[in-house]
């Protein structure tokens, strides 16, 4: 038998005509949801957009430093409001169309004009003014208002700054375009895998690994079974952590976890009874046990964290721990200032999405119950919703008090601050424009914001971190390093993980 | 003939109108529901009323309950079952892109069923109220009490996590997943077709515990119809005259009383394909099997409303039509079927 | 009336099954009621001190983690250090009450339906028939569960579902009972005498239609608990942290590949260990009523 499994490996690799090394299949339980550059914001799909074509500038895999894309070089005005960029000569498109400034104009304003609902074109539209064509190789970019961050935001790190063509004009490309490579889409069937090719007009280095094939699998249990069975090269996003535990017991596989810039936190609709009263979400950030989520749902692989800025994230020095440790004790006195008490208990709602973060969510939410009912005052009804149907309600202001995640659209600490107070605050269902306190994280922001030294920037965001452990719209749980954890088999290579969170597919390969 | 040939026009006449019933009431049901779907989808209470609105003309809900109607049956009619929202593309192609999985699913499932359904009941017959009859029927029994879902994980944990003999997730490993060429869909079928030893032994250990998983339920049921019609022929003249010629035991239970229980046996086979449907929705879940019912459970999960209404239609159709070729097929075999 | 509802003690004593099945029942209805929530927050799961031993919605911090069964923890502890053994005699509440509920709402409609259509005869009796037919040929447990994602998810959604899909198998058996019973002609000689319809169903009709509903109807208990298991492993039902056997089987196959066994393990067997008394119930009864019947798994 064993023979003829051998004749039968020999045949299907004869009848493809590729050399094992040629192939790696990667495993994964994420979905593509839209292969729209303006109408789509979730890790899997921004990862195979971000892989099919190119921005102007690109994160440079394991370091994060800023390098040069599509853009050679570039230059920042005085006032920070003009970025002027030199495109390298020669870029070509997959189909042969050559890469100039009118192809990056086109893509930028048309990304902005369509500007989808489920997209993240709010990462780049407010910031830019105009997108003007000098001359074939010259593209400059005039801002609305001085962005520290532009330059992050215009790496291929943030889906909407890639550049493209071939895509309907009016329409979400929905996986019509064409793009810079290193790979293209060649096969896409949904639920089942997507399979990318390596384009041989790519201007970067060449891919190490000419072909990629994504499998999706259903759920964690069946992507370790493949990862085990060697059915898979690589297994990313997500496995169950007592599984990844279990998996660094065994010899045929590695395992590792790299930094997570990737949070959990709950949220509250800061308009809606009865968490519209600052005491209340006060007690509740006392309540909550870390400890316990990290411990018994975690298996210990995830860490608790008390801000909402991880560690390690650019400008040095941002990230500052503001949130107070566990006191049940503290938890009552303020459940006792909002008026409430044994006899008449809080009730409030606490919801989660039951897939889209993992099956682990249910259980996060009834560790999260039974430490704020250990005050003895609060009654919490868990409530769940899928992952469309949550983000939905969410925007409609439709949660009191619910569970969301991030993970970084550009690697800056105020990525990490602004959306839920000042950028889209109702779109993810804080609400926060409808607080006192609103213009005053607004002016902090825009003053961070156009402030290019990094230590006074910092001192900044440190201030909003400071202020939100008062106003409590959020928060912090736990870091997610659980995402970050790729399982490999032993011969394959080129792993590199960085804060971007991303398995760089064109690194990879396999002995 | 004559009166065959009027039968089997009458059964296919007395099929539309079910089938058009069955249609109208997944229509009516989804939407008479306690429930508002588009509540349900965007999560119950405490939602604008002007994205109600919004959503509701989105999926073409806010037109008058009988313009719906007739779009919708005139859209089966030309085969349009709708637009999925979450893939983007016409339900019927999903559906078509599937069944292949979840038919070979059903096929071995039944087979097992089949198998081991006849066995046990011709052994418990055979030896009727002896400690064999009774161990048998006890699991006959026991079998209708078997949640399917919890006896596939357990097969996962026994011979999967265990004993490491079975893959526990998917129809193929996923080496295979891109060079191998889909000819009919049929995973066992492509393998023979490609004569390719190692992707047939993949797909064969990919289908046992799945189909074991199917069949269990079924085969409890199977058993206790072949016992049941075995006693009874055993008890004719017929097998009594054999015996007397001589012949022995295994012939006359194999070749002429077997023969005759057979009889039953298949039409219970053929219309267990509804039950077998639903057992299905739970194994392709537990086993990550890509079939039509796992679509449909995604499509519950994105709220993907066309995605549901269409499959619902899809399988209430295929098994009427299952069931007309049944019955088409056992007025064949059984002369004395009533035309 | 039948004999053995005259005489159900001396049936009894001929009926193992029967015996066996009321056994496992009746004491799965008393560790229901025993160890059931209380609506005291206080004690919000089982009725007497002890019972079960721990909160089973409850982490305790100095359980461990993910032990097998042990003297201390009968079933073992699940990865929020919870008494599994707690979970499991707690969670059996869910499924008897959706279980009895939707039967019983199905038994009624379905057999008021099935009345009526038998009695008035023609069309509506023709059209009926052939929904009730288009219904019952589905697979109950798609329909159950389509049926459920369009109402949410919770209790009350769990029994309107499953009740629906059993409305045909309850209208099928009256109906052909009324259609029988209709042609006899003491029912003849009544409606000579001018007895009103609703009266004649009711007095002449409808006992003749018990025996056979109170078999179906054990069997069908027996599969709603299935489909209700099974509809609360698909996450529609209770929410957490409550006990429920279907949802920790969800939540335990997490822990299946790293060996975790006990945590689905139990569960299951309650499931099964439950459908199972009620099939034997109805195996028992069916054996009274009619002993060469042949039984038809409604699907």
């Amino acid at each position: 038998m064993r023979k003829l499994a051998i004749l039968g490996f020999a045949l299907a690799f004869a009848v493809t005509g590729l050399a094992a090394s040629d192939i790696l299949i990667l495993g994964t339980t994420d979905r593509i949801t839209e292969l729209s550059f303006a109408n789509s914001y979730d890790h899997f799909t921004w990862h195979i957009l971000r892989h099919t074509t190119q921005g102007l500038l690109r994160l440079e895999p394991g370091t994060t430093a800023i390098k040069p894309g599509i853009a050679e070089s570039w230059e920042v005005s005085e006032d920070g409001l003009v970025y002027t960029f030199h495109l390298r000569p020669g870029v070509v498109f997959w189909d042969g169309t050559p890469c100039d400034a009118n192809s990056v104009k086109w893509a930028l304003e048309r990304t902005l004009r369509l500007n989808g609902p489920e997209g993240g074109v709010g990462l780049i539209k407010p910031v830019i003014k105009s997108i003007d064509v000098l001359d074939d190789l010259t593209v400059q970019i005039t801002l609305n208002y001085p962005d520290r961050t532009f330059l992050i935001r215009m790496t291929d790190n943030v889906i909407p700054s890639l550049i493209y063509t071939g895509a309907p004009e009016n329409d979400f490309a929905k996986g019509n375009y064409v793009g810079l490579g290193p790979y293209r889409i060649v096969e896409y069937v949904p639920d089942e895998r997507v399979v990318l090719e390596a384009v041989d007009t790519y201007f970067g280095e060449p891919p190490k690994t000419k072909k990629i094939v994504w499998v999706m699998y259903s759920d964690a249990a069946a992507l370790r079974a493949a990862i085990e069975a060697g059915d898979i090269d690589v297994a990313f996003r997500t496995l169950n952590p007592i599984d990844i535990m279990d998996l660094m017991n065994n010899p045929n596989l590695q395992v590792i976890g790299g930094p997570s810039p990737g949070i959990r936190y709950l949220l509250f609709n800061v308009t809606q009874p009865p968490v519209d009263n600052v005491f209340v979400r006060q007690a509740i950030a006392y309540a909550v046990d870390r400890d316990a989520i990290c411990q018994q749902v975690f298996s210990g692989l995830n860490t608790p964290i008390y801000t909402m800025v991880p560690t390690g994230l650019p400008p040095a020095g941002a990230s500052i721990d503001v949130f107070p440790k566990r006191d049940l004790e503290k938890a009552r006195e303020l459940l006792r200032l909002a008026g409430y008490s044994e006899e008449n208990p809080l009730e409030l709602n606490l919801w989660y999405t039951p897939k889209h973060y993992g099956t682990t969510e249910s259980d996060v939410a009834a560790v999260i119950k039974q430490a704020i009912e250990e005050t003895g005052m609060v009654k919490i009804n868990i409530q769940s919703l899928e992952w469309g149907a949550y983000t939905e309600r969410m925007s409609q202001g439709g949660f009191d008090m619910f569970l969301l995640g991030w993970y970084p659209d550009y690697l800056e600490a105020s990525n990490f601050l602004l959306p839920w107070t000042t950028e889209s605050p109702e779109g993810l269902g804080t609400f926060f424009n409808h607080h006192p306190n609103f213009e005053a994280y607004k002016d902090i922001a825009e003053v961070a914001l156009a402030t290019v030294d990094d230590e006074r920037a910092a001192k900044l965001y440190q201030a909003i971190q400071i202020l939100s452990a008062y106003d409590v719209p959020w928060i912090p749980l736990w870091s997610n390093k659980q995402q970050t954890y790729v399982v490999a088999q032993k011969g394959v290579g080129g792993l590199v993980l960085d804060l971007t969170m991303e398995l760089h597919i064109e690194l990879l390969y396999k002995e | 003939m004559g009166g065959l040939a009027r039968y089997i026009v009458q059964r296919i006449v007395l099929t539309i109108p079910m089938v058009f019933i069955l249609l109208s009431v997944v229509f009516l049901v989804l939407r008479l529901m306690p429930g508002d779907p588009v509540l349900a989808m965007l999560g119950g209470r405490n939602v604008s009323p002007e994205l109600l609105e919004q959503k509701r003309h989105e999926m073409g809900l806010d037109k008058p309950l009988g313009v719906q109607y007739v779009e919708y049956l005139s859209g089966i009619l030309h085969g349009d079952f709708g637009k999925s929202s979450r893939t983007g593309k016409p339900v019927l192609y999903e559906l078509f892109s599937r069944l292949p999985a979840t038919v070979e699913l059903a096929i071995w499932g039944m087979l097992f069923a089949a198998l081991f359904g006849i066995t046990t009941g011709i052994l418990a017959a055979t030896r009727a109220d002896r400690p064999i009859d009774h161990t048998v029927r006890i699991f006959h029994i026991g079998s209708f009490a078997l949640p399917i879902f919890w006896v596939g994980l357990m097969l996962q944990v026994i011979f999967g996590v265990k004993l490491g003999w079975f893959p526990v997730a998917g129809r193929l490993a996923g080496r295979y997943a891109f060079t191998f060429d889909r000819i009919t869909g049929f995973y066992v079928l492509d393998a023979i077709i490609h004569r390719d030893g190692a992707l047939l032994l993949d797909v064969v250990k990919h289908l046992v515990l799945p189909a074991v998983t199917l069949g269990l339920a079924q085969a409890g049921l199977l058993g206790r119809i072949t016992r049941a019609s075995m006693l009874e022929v055993l008890d004719t003249d017929y097998v009594t005259t054999a015996r007397s010629k001589g012949l022995g035991e295994r012939i006359v239970v194999l070749k002429h009383a077997l023969r005759n229980a057979l009889i039953p046996i298949v039409t219970v086979l053929g219309l267990q394909f509804a039950i077998l449907m639903g057992g299905a929705v739970l194994t392709e879940t537990v086993f990550s099997w890509p079939g039509i019912a796992g679509f449909l459970i995604r499509s519950l999960d994105a709220r993907d409303w066309w995605a549901l209404q269409g499959t619902i239609a899809f399988i209430g159709i295929l098994i009427a039509t299952i069931n007309l070729v049944v019955d088409i097929f056992y007025s064949f075999i059984d002369p004395r079927v009533r035309y | 009336m039948s004999r053995w509802l005259v005489r159900p003690f001396r049936a009894l004593r001929h009926q193992t099954l029967l015996k066996v099945g009321l056994v496992v029942v009746l004491s799965f209805i008393a560790m229901a009621i025993i160890c059931g929530p209380t609506g005291n927050p206080q004690k919000p799961y089982g009725r007497f001190r002890g019972v079960p031993p721990y909160n089973p919605e409850k982490g305790y911090s100095d359980f461990p983690r993910l032990a097998p069964p042990s003297a201390a923890h009968w079933m073992g502890t699940d990865h929020l250090q919870r008494d599994v053994f707690s979970r499991v005699i707690a969670g059996g509440w869910a499924p008897i009450v959706v279980a009895f509920a939707s039967i019983a709402i199905a038994l009624s409609i379905g057999s008021l339906l099935g009345w009526i259509s038998g009695f008035i005869g023609g069309w509506l009796d023709r059209v009926l028939s052939l929904t009730m037919d288009a219904i019952y040929s589905f697979p109950s447990m798609i329909l159950a569960i389509a049926l459920v994602a369009v109402m949410g998810t919770g209790i009350v959604p769990m029994i309107i579902s499953i009740s629906f899909v059993y409305v045909p198998t309850y209208f099928r058996i009256t109906r052909a009972e009324v259609l029988q019973v209709r042609e006899q002609t003491f029912v003849e000689a009544a409606r000579a005498l001018g007895v009103p319809g609703p009266r004649l169903l009711l007095r002449h009709i409808a006992p003749n239609t018990v025996n056979a509903i109170m078999a179906v109807s054990s069997f069908n208990i027996a599969d709603a608990i299935l489909t209700e298991a099974a509809l609360s492993f698909l996450g529609y039902g209770l929410p957490p942290p409550a006990p429920d056997w279907g949802f920790d089987i969800q939540n335990g196959q997490r822990f299946l590949q790293a060996g975790y066994w006990w945590l689905i393990t139990f569960p299951g067997l309650m499931i099964l260990t439950l459908s199972l008394g009620f099939g034997l119930i109805g195996e028992g009864i069916s054996d009274m009523v009619n002993p060469k019947r042949r039984r038809k798994k409604v699907g």
